[in-house]
C-alpha cells in the first residue's frame, strides 16, 4: 500500500511541486512555514483539490492525472481529520462517527454499533449521545479521529491534529494518537507545526517550503543536520 | 282689497318672468364664470375611472380659459372616491359614474347639488379578430366563452348586470373586475373573449378591440353627475370647473368626441 | 425587606436604541389597534358565516400553501446554485431574481399576462397547443403568488447557503457521502433556520398578494377571489365587511407565525 504524489498544484501565492511516496505502516510528518503548501498536499491526496499537472496514485490506482481522471473524495478511501475537526454540529457524536459507514450503505443499526465500539476503543464511549458543542477540544479531536477511522480508510490524513488544543490536552491526546497510529496499517500523513509531534508520532519528516520539498528525512536527521534556515530555526525553538 | 290682490298677482307674475329660466332654454356659455372672477387655485377633482381619458382633455381646455387654475385628478371606482371623501380627503370636485353614489355623498352633506354632465351606454368589447365570434349579447352565454364584467360594487358592474337582465341573458363571467379599465385591458390583451364595458371605453381604445353595439332600446344608461365638494377652500375655482364641464361648448364637445351622450 | 429590582448595565439597554425601537414598534402596532377598534364586532359572525368569506379564506390558505411549496421545490435549488456561483453570470441572475420584489404587484401581474396570457410568449403555446389556460383559474392564482413570493425565499436561503462552511461538506465527502447524501444530511440541516425564515416570509407574502393575483388571475368568488381580493371588493361597498375580513386574515397569519416561531426556529435539527 502506498500513495504516490508526482504533481504540481498552482495556488495563489505559490506552486506546490512535489515528488513523494508514502508507504503503509509509516507515519510521515509534513512540516513547513505557513502558506507553504502543506494543507494543499493533503487536500490533493484527499481529492478536495485537483492537481494541475502530474498525477496522484493510491495503491497503484491513479486517482488524479491532471486531465480527465479525477476520483471524488468519496471514492478514494481516504480519511481526513481537519484542523478544526469539522464535526457536524446538528448530529450527536455517535451519529457523526456513524456517518461514513451509513453513507456507504451500511444499515443504521450496524453502523451505530460499530461506531460505539470505535468510540469505546478511544475511551470516549460516554460521549456518544452528546452534541459536538458540548464536548471539549481534546474530546472533539478524538471524535474526529474516530469518524475518519470508522470508514476503514487505507490512507489517513491529519491536518494539524493538535493545533487547536491547549498544552495540557495536547500531551494526553498525543499519547493516545500514538497508540492509534501504531495500530493503523495504512498510509498516514500528518501536517504539523510542532517538532515534538513529529518526533513522538512520526518516523519520517518532509519539510515543504514555498511549494518545494526542502528536506525529507527522519526526525533525528532533521535535528542533527537541518537543510535550511527554516528547519534550523524550527529545531532550535524546541531545544 | 282689490289693490292688494292686483299687487300680489303682479308680484307673482314679476317673479315668474324674471326667475332664472331652465338651462335648456339658455345659451350654455353664459352660465360660466368670467376668468377675472376666479382666483388662482389648484383644485383636485375625484372622477370615476371611465372619465380617465376625457377629463384631462377638458381640464386642458379649462386651463386655457382660466390659466390661473391648475386641475389635478384622482381617478378611481366611484364608491372608493366617495369613501375617500367621507374619510376627509382634500378634494374640491366629485364626478361619479352613478347617481346613487353621488346622492350618498350629497346626503352625507359632503357636496353641493349635483349637475348631470353626460350619459354612457354599454357595449361588448372583443379582442381584435373576435376569436369567439361574438355578435350579440346572447353569444356571451355560449359555453366556453370567457366573459368578463365589472363587479357589482362598481357602477359598470351594476350596469352590466342590469343589461343582461334586461335582455334575458344569463352569463357566468370568469372574472368580476374592480374597475372597468382593468377589464378593458384583459380584452385588449386577448385573455378574455368579451367584456361588457362602457361605449366610451370601446371608443377610447380604438382599433385595439372590436365591438358589438347594443341598440338603445335594449341598452342600460349610466348617468354622470358632478358636484362641488362643500367646505372646499377653493370653492370658486371648483364651482367654475363644475359649470365649465356642464355648460361650456368645449367641454360638452369633448365629451361627445369621446363617446359620451348628452345628459339631457 | 428583600425587594430586589433587576438592574441593567447601561450597555444592556442603551436609550439610543430603546427609543427608536419603541417608535418602530408603535408604528407597526397602532394601525392594528385602529383596525380592531373600527371592526363591526356586532355583525362579525354574520359576516364570517357568509359562504363567500369562507370561500375566500379557504382559497387564500390553499393557494398560498401550494405557492410556498412550489417556491421551495424550485427556489431551494436556485438559491444553492446562486450561493455556489455555479452558473455563468451569477451576479446577473442574482439581480434578476430580485425583479419580482421591485415590481409593483400589478405590474408583476401584467408581466405574467405578457408571458402566460392566452396571447403571451409562452401562454400562446400552452393555449393553442395544449388548450391550457392560466388566467382566471386557481392555478393562475398560485402562479401569481409564487412569482411575487419566491424571491423572498431565494434571497433568504442564498444567504444561508453562503454561510455554510464548505469544510463540513468536504468532510462529508471524504467520509463517502454522495452529493445527495451531503445535501440532505449535512447542508440542508445546517441552513434550516434560513429555510424556515425564508418559507415563512414567502408564505406571508403569498397570502397577502393582491395586485398580481387580480391582474393575472382575475376576481371570481370560489375560483380566484382570495381574501385580499375579497377585502378590496368589499371595500367598494361595505367598509365594515372589509375590516372584518382583514381582521380574519390577520388573525390566521399571526396564529401560524406564532405557532411556528417556537418550534422550528431553533437551529440544528437531528436527521
Amino acid at each position: 500500500m502506498s500513495v504516490r504524489v508526482n504533481a504540481s498544484v498552482m495556488r495563489e501565492s505559490f506552486t506546490l511541486d512535489v515528488h513523494l511516496e508514502f508507504v503503509a505502516g509509516q507515519v510521515t510528518a509534513v512540516m513547513g512555514p505557513n502558506g507553504a503548501g502543506k494543507s494543499t498536499l493533503l487536500r490533493a491526496i484527499a481529492g478536495l483539490q485537483p492537481v494541475d499537472t502530474g498525477e496522484i496514485s493510491i495503491n497503484g490506482t491513479v486517482v488524479d492525472d491532471g486531465h480527465r481522471v479525477l476520483a471524488s473524495p468519496a471514492d478514494r478511501q481516504v480519511g481526513l481529520v481537519f484542523q478544526d475537526y469539522a464535526l457536524f454540529g446538528h448530529l450527536t457524536v455517535l451519529e457523526n462517527v456513524a456517518f461514513g459507514p451509513r453513507s456507504r450503505g451500511v444499515a443504521k443499526a450496524t453502523a451505530r454499533s460499530a461506531a460505539l465500539d470505535l468510540l469505546d476503543r478511544l475511551g470516549i464511549a460516554d460521549l456518544a449521545a452528546r452534541r459536538p458543542s458540548a464536548i471539549s477540544g481534546g474530546q472533539a479531536q478524538r471524535v474526529a479521529l474516530a469518524r475518519a477511522l470508522a470508514t476503514d480508510p487505507t490512507v489517513l490524513l491529519l491536518d494539524e491534529p493538535m493545533a487547536a488544543l491547549d498544552a495540557e490536552a495536547r500531551v494526553s491526546v498525543r499519547e493516545q494518537l500514538r497508540e492509534v497510529l501504531q495500530g493503523f496499517a495504512g498510509v498516514c500523513v500528518m501536517v504539523s507545526h510542532e517538532p515534538q509531534d513529529a518526533a513522538s508520532l512520526a518516523s519520517r519528516v518532509v519539510v515543504i517550503e514555498d511549494g518545494r520539498v526542502t528536506q525529507d528525512a527522519s526526525p533525528q536527521a532533521l535535528a542533527a543536520s537541518p537543510a535550511t534556515s527554516y528547519v534550523e530555526a524550527l529545531m532550535r525553538a524546541t531545544a | 282689497m282689490n289693490r292688494v290682490r292686483i299687487a300680489c298677482v303682479a308680484a307673482v307674475l314679476a317673479v315668474a318672468v324674471t326667475a332664472p329660466p331652465a338651462a335648456r332654454a339658455q345659451p350654455p356659455d353664459t352660465q360660466l364664470f368670467s376668468p377675472a372672477a376666479v382666483p388662482t387655485a389648484t383644485i383636485t377633482v375625484s372622477a370615476a375611472a371611465s372619465l380617465t381619458d376625457v377629463f384631462p382633455a377638458i381640464a386642458d381646455a379649462f386651463h386655457k380659459k382660466y390659466p390661473q387654475v391648475t386641475v389635478k385628478f384622482n381617478f378611481g371606482g366611484s364608491s372608493t372616491l366617495v369613501t375617500q371623501l367621507k374619510a376627509g380627503a382634500p378634494v374640491d370636485v366629485l364626478a361619479t359614474a352613478s347617481e346613487p353614489t353621488m346622492w350618498s355623498a350629497y346626503n352625507a352633506g359632503l357636496t353641493s347639488i349635483p349637475l348631470l354632465i353626460a350619459k354612457n351606454t354599454m357595449a361588448i368589447a372583443m379582442p381584435t379578430g373576435n376569436p369567439a365570434r361574438i355578435t350579440s349579447l346572447r353569444d356571451l352565454a355560449k359555453p366556453g366563452v370567457l366573459v368578463g364584467v365589472c363587479d357589482t360594487s362598481v357602477p359598470c358592474g351594476t350596469a352590466a348586470r342590469d343589461l343582461l337582465k334586461l335582455n334575458n341573458v344569463t352569463v357566468t363571467p370568469v372574472t368580476r373586475e374592480l374597475d372597468v379599465r382593468s377589464l378593458l385591458g384583459k380584452v385588449v390583451s386577448g385573455d378574455l373573449d368579451a367584456g361588457i364595458v362602457y361605449a366610451t371605453d370601446v371608443k377610447s381604445v380604438g382599433n385595439k378591440v372590436t365591438s358589438v353595439v347594443i341598440p338603445t332600446n335594449l341598452n342600460v344608461t349610466t348617468t354622470y353627475p358632478i358636484a362641488m365638494v362643500l367646505n372646499s377652500p377653493n370653492s370658486t375655482a371648483a364651482w367654475a370647473f363644475v359649470r365649465y364641464v356642464r355648460f361650456s361648448l368645449s367641454a360638452q364637445g369633448l365629451l361627445r368626441a369621446y363617446g359620451f351622450a348628452k345628459p339631457w | 425587606m428583600n425587594t430586589t429590582r433587576k438592574r441593567h448595565t447601561r450597555t444592556a439597554r442603551p436609550w439610543f436604541l430603546l427609543v427608536p425601537g419603541a417608535v418602530a414598534l408603535a408604528f407597526l402596532v397602532v394601525p392594528l389597534i385602529a383596525l380592531l377598534s373600527q371592526a363591526p364586532w356586532g355583525s362579525f359572525l354574520d359576516i364570517l358565516s357568509n359562504p363567500a368569506a369562507l370561500d375566500a379564506l379557504r382559497l387564500s390558505l390553499e393557494t398560498s400553501l401550494i405557492a410556498t411549496l412550489v417556491a421551495l421545490v424550485f427556489g431551494v435549488p436556485l438559491a444553492w446554485l446562486l450561493a455556489r456561483e455555479v452558473l455563468p453570470g451569477t451576479r446577473f441572475w442574482r439581480a434578476l431574481v430580485l425583479v419580482p420584489l421591485l415590481l409593483p404587484p400589478v405590474v408583476a401581474g401584467v408581466t405574467l399576462l405578457a408571458a402566460f396570457g392566452r396571447r403571451g410568449l409562452v401562454g400562446q403555446w400552452l393555449y393553442d397547443g395544449l388548450g391550457v389556460q392560466l388566467p382566471f383559474t386557481t392555478v393562475g392564482v398560485i402562479v401569481a403568488e409564487a412569482f411575487v413570493a419566491m424571491p423572498f425565499l431565494i434571497i433568504t436561503l442564498e444567504g444561508g447557503f453562503r454561510g455554510v462552511n464548505r469544510q463540513y461538506e468536504e468532510a462529508a465527502s471524504t467520509l463517502g457521502g454522495s452529493a445527495w447524501t451531503i445535501f440532505r444530511r449535512i447542508t440542508l440541516p445546517m441552513v434550516w433556520p434560513a429555510v424556515v425564515a425564508g418559507t415563512v416570509l414567502c408564505w406571508a407574502r403569498a397570502l397577502g398578494e393582491f395586485g398580481a393575483t387580480i391582474t393575472f388571475a382575475g376576481n371570481f368568488p370560489g375560483v380566484t377571489q382570495t381574501m385580499p381580493l375579497a377585502v378590496y371588493t368589499a371595500l367598494e361597498s361595505d367598509r365594515g365587511v372589509a375590516i372584518a375580513l382583514s381582521i380574519v386574515l390577520l388573525a390566521v397569519s399571526i396564529t401560524v407565525l406564532v405557532a411556528l416561531r417556537g418550534r422550528y426556529l431553533r437551529s440544528g435539527n437531528s436527521s
